[in-house]
């Protein structure tokens, strides 16, 4: 069988590694875009966005081999993604100035949902990271509350109390209220 | 299940309703407004949060990834590099004469090694070493990498004073770093400091540190990173599924 050197140094037969750069570009097409988002939501930069996603999939294709399970690859990619944020930009602030002027999916959105997204996405930018994380992996990623946790490296309690206050922090910056009684129509 | 218990659980799983859920909103109509109102929220959410994803991304991640594959073993390359090792050596002893009166701190010697005139010759280099080199290098040193390691342009086994070492340069935007793991040997801590004219720092990774030294810092964030990951590997598969 013909061989061909590898990213680790032993022989791959070609089919092998046929099938890993399939495997690879199946993984860039189903999670580059979701993966950008989340990076986006961590730096609130387009290109710092474009350029995590891009490092977060060359140190995943490095080490491919070690993802046996490809249910898990998108915690997995998430992961990286995170850690690689952490690592280079985590002390520069989130700018906010550049949210409105992002353009929007691909949908058309019409001009009222424009201006809605907008000031919701303004909302979401001020929220502090410890609260705008783990909204943006449950409704992005679609992670479960132990999901979360197992991501961030804390409790699940604790991620659905910063999860419930996100949200009470969001509706009380869109409406003007502060107290979770008034949030919930509660007397 | 009474009504704040179920608005609280409602703010941090909007779409999660259990059984006990479902039976108290079944008996509570304000409750069940609420659920529809956070189902909308969440909608609202979803939409905002989607922001435009760049048409070329994947494109573009899959052609620096093809850029990226390691090309085929050159056997001949290694045999220079310890003729190159070797030279580096003889010239580090002469370097730990020179400064040894002035002192014998680890970050001097590792300095002294990196100014050496071999070092012009490393620093001019482009062409990236195949990665087995540089893991063999570092498993001649008893290090044996956890991942990939960063892209290299030049790779020696050295020896820096009673230190062995893993003798590196990495190119790119920015201008060369001259890279040295020592082995066995960790510092106390991360810390920035200038010698020769050039910007340095040095960071503890596994049981050893790593030097980085340049013209200019600008890429040493990036290179600590990746090295760390290299060294002490990746993070975890997280559990559950996307």
């Amino acid at each position: 069988m013909t061989e061909v050197a590898s990213q680790d140094g032993k022989p791959r037969s070609v089919a092998s590694t046929v099938n890993r750069q399939q495997q690879f570009e199946a993984l860039v097409r189903a999670h580059s875009g979701e993966l950008y988002r989340y990076a986006y939501w961590l730096c609130g930069q387009d290109a710092l966005a474009q350029d995590l996603v891009q490092e977060t999939f060359l140190r995943a294709w490095r080490s491919l081999d070690a993802l046996r399970d490809d249910v898990a690859a998108k915690a997995w990619l998430a992961t990286i993604l995170r850690r690689e944020h952490a690592r280079l930009y985590e002390r520069k602030p989130m700018p906010t100035t550049d949210i409105g002027d992002l353009d929007l999916s691909d949908d058309a959105p019409s001009p009222e949902q424009l201006g809605e997204d907008a000031v919701l996405r303004a909302a979401i930018a001020k929220l502090e990271p410890k609260y705008r994380e783990p909204l943006v992996l449950q409704i992005l990623g679609g992670f479960s509350c132990g999901e979360v946790a197992t991501q961030l490296g804390i409790t699940e309690s604790a991620v659905m109390t910063q999860l419930f206050r996100a949200r009470q922090k969001l509706r009380a910056l869109l409406d003007g209220k502060d107290t979770e009684a008034a949030l919930h129509g509660l007397p | 299940m009474d009504c704040l218990e179920f608005r609280r659980r409602l703010g941090s799983e909007p779409h999660v309703v259990d059984a006990e859920a479902k039976a108290h909103v079944a008996g509570c109509a304000a409750c069940a407004a609420a659920a529809a109102a956070a189902q909308a929220f969440e909608a609202r959410l979803n939409s905002a949060l989607a922001v435009a994803v760049p048409g070329d991304l994947a494109s573009r991640i899959l052609d620096a990834q093809r850029a990226d594959v390691v090309k085929p073993l050159q056997p001949r390359r290694r045999l220079g590099w310890i003729a190159l090792a070797a030279a580096a050596s003889l010239l580090l002893a002469v370097g730990v004469v020179r400064y040894q009166r002035e002192a014998n701190a680890l970050p001097n010697l590792v300095a002294a090694h990196v100014t050496s005139p071999d070092e012009h010759a490393a620093l001019a280099l482009q062409a990236p070493v195949p990665r087995n080199e540089v893991e063999q290098a570092f498993a001649d040193r008893g290090v044996k990498l956890a991942e990939a390691p960063p892209q290299v342009v030049y790779v020696a086994e050295c020896g820096i004073g009673r230190w062995p070492s893993v003798h590196m340069v990495s190119a790119g935007e920015g201008g060369p770093v001259s890279v040295v793991y020592v082995v066995r040997e960790r510092a106390a801590a991360s810390k920035d400091f200038h010698r020769d004219g050039l910007v340095a720092r040095e960071v503890p990774i596994a049981d050893g540190t790593l030097f980085m030294l340049a013209q200019s810092g600008q890429r040493f964030d990036a290179l600590e990173h990746a090295w760390r990951d290299a060294i002490e590997g990746l993070p975890k598969v997280a559990a559950g599924s996307f």
